[in-house]
């Protein structure tokens, strides 16, 4: 039992560190007319000396307020599971709080993918390029926007890597609860 | 037998609320339910809602009513009647620019009598089903085995969801548009003199720091800008009088002058056209003085001047003498005005000045009465 939990635990540790990490550091920097970068949890871009606020990246920030919930608890049960078996005990209720937490990633790992893709993505893809301006003056070049993205924002490309470890952390939460309420059954 | 009824009870709520669900599609049910899944009727309905429609066997509609028609089991749209006839009907999403293409009335099947939000319909639906399957015993509590575990999974579930349904379902996706820096062309002039073009712009996050290129062209003539200023969000272009004179001898009066700029964030790169209206030089005679001026940028070559008097006798009042005076050209100057006295003439005399206007030669004559 002791061992489930140490496994489910780190599965824990693990999948909520590289949430919340993709959700705190910068995903995209961005590099010409348009400065600054981008992360999930906030943003800064700069065009000259002026702030440019988005809409969009708004509501991807608020939009990444359940999975931040839902990774730091998920953390929090976690790091006591593995205090718990480092201490030589077993919790059952951290088994049967840690069980829904890591079903309910699953969900919030698809819902936070969307919101990679329709929201941040498309907002980087629509800053990347060349900005050419036609107007009645002639043609005002502003320049280039160079994209740069962190390898994290590299795993968001798809969600087979983030939904596997989601699955694979719900699965090992799920075994744990099993054994438990196999043990109490009669 | 009991825990056998309460299986059967729970397959068939499964089963009333999948017909409930989709029966309205290819069953004719008097009410059916629908989830709105776009934009095309916001704001009257928003993705997600839970559409309530009555079979139109029942509640016949009119044109303005929001009803539901099928194209097949799987694609079923609200929209609403914009038209409709005994064999036809058109629709429209609310926020839709155009109409949809017409229908047959047969595929409208339900009239929509109101709709119940996501939030609120799916948390219903969740704490009906947790019931029914969950059903708790208040003197055990979260002791019974699941019941934690789903409140749990629901709560988070639910978060997810409520964030979904305000941030994401509440309002149309815009097009993402950055603030971008503005410029705009405001004036094209000339200084008195054509001594120098004006071209003023107007600019929003921008200013103009250099000029990296000014280029006067002409056809096949093309010039560097002598001379140039940049006065906030003003250019100051001072052409050179050769090019003036280019365009005189080439016969041309149109020239673009090609510009680009080094601005704080980027380059402007424009082309101002420009038409110079070539005049004849402006001959008079007044107060016993032949005037000559040149209102053009470029010196124009007057051949010469010839001037007859004609001497007449006071008695027969016939022209008794021919006097004829010639002086040779001279170049008039651009803008310049020259004067030749006439006073030294005493009686009625005819002056004709010859010129060269835009490689023609004129001859201009005037009467000076004496």
């Amino acid at each position: 039992m002791l061992t489930y939990q140490l496994i489910a635990g780190c599965s824990a540790i693990l999948y909520s560190s590289i949430v919340l990490l993709i959700l705190l550091t910068p995903l995209y920097y961005l590099e010409g007319v348009v400065k600054g970068f981008i992360s999930f949890s906030f943003y800064q871009l700069k065009m000259g000396d002026t702030l440019i606020n988005l809409p969009e990246l708004e509501r991807a920030i608020s939009l990444s307020m359940p999975i931040t919930l839902n990774s730091l608890f998920l953390l929090l049960l976690g790091l006591s599971s593995v205090a718990y078996w480092i201490y030589r005990r077993h919790s059952p209720v951290l088994a049967r709080l840690m069980f829904p937490t890591s079903m309910a990633t699953v969900f919030s790992t698809t819902f936070f993918y969307m919101t990679h893709t329709v929201y941040i993505l498309k907002v980087v893809e629509s800053l990347a390029g060349e900005y050419v301006v036609t107007n009645s003056a002639g043609i005002l070049i502003l320049g280039e926007v160079i994209l740069k993205s962190s390898p994290l924002a590299d795993m968001m490309n798809s969600p087979i890597p983030l939904l596997s470890l989601s699955i694979l952390n719900a699965v090992l939460s799920t075994m744990w609860i099993s054994r438990i309420y196999t043990k109490l059954s009669p | 037998m009991r825990e056998k009824a309460k299986g059967i009870f729970q397959i068939l709520i499964v089963v009333s609320m999948i017909i409930f669900a989709i029966g309205g599609r290819f069953l004719p049910t008097p009410l059916g339910f629908f989830t709105v899944s776009g934009f095309s009727m916001y704001p009257t309905l928003k993705p997600g809602d839970l559409v309530i429609g009555v079979g139109t066997y029942i509640s016949p509609y009119n044109e303005g009513d929001v009803v539901v028609y099928c194209k097949n089991i799987s694609t079923c749209i609200v929209h609403r009647l914009m038209l409709v006839n005994n064999t036809y009907a058109i629709t429209k999403g609310d926020y839709n620019p155009s109409n949809d293409p017409p229908i047959t009335v047969d595929s409208i099947r339900f009239k929509v009598i109101g709709s119940v939000p996501l939030l609120i319909w799916l948390q219903l639906a969740v704490a009906s089903l947790i019931f029914i399957f969950f059903p708790i015993n208040p003197g055990k509590g979260f002791k019974q085995p699941f019941v934690l575990e789903t409140f749990i999974f629901l709560f988070f579930l639910l978060v997810n969801l409520a964030y979904l349904t305000i941030y994401v379902f509440q309002t149309p996706p815009a097009l993402t548009r950055i603030p971008l820096p503005a410029v705009s062309l405001a004036t094209l002039s000339w200084e008195k003199g054509f001594s120098s073009i004006i071209i003023g712009y107007r600019l929003t996050g921008l200013s103009i720091r250099e000029v990296e290129e000014c280029l006067l062209i002409a056809q096949s003539l093309t010039t560097q800008c002598s001379r140039y200023s940049v006065s906030g969000n003003r250019l100051l272009i001072h052409p050179p009088a050769e090019f003036y004179k280019q365009l005189y001898d080439s016969n041309l009066s149109a020239f673009l002058v090609k510009l680009t700029l080094s601005l704080d964030q980027g380059t402007l790169v424009g082309s101002y056209p420009f038409v110079l209206e070539w005049k004849k030089p402006v001959l008079v005679i007044v107060d016993d003085k032949l005037v000559l001026s040149n209102p053009n940028p470029v010196p124009i070559e007057i051949i010469g001047y010839r001037i007859r008097s004609y001497v007449r006798n006071t008695r027969t009042l016939h022209v008794d003498e021919v006097i004829e005076y010639s002086s040779s050209g001279f170049t008039l100057q651009p803008f310049e005005t020259r004067e030749i006295d006439l006073a030294w003439i005493l009686s009625t005399s005819y002056v004709e000045v010859r010129y060269i206007f835009m490689n023609q030669t004129f001859t201009w004559v005037g009467r000076l009465d004496k």
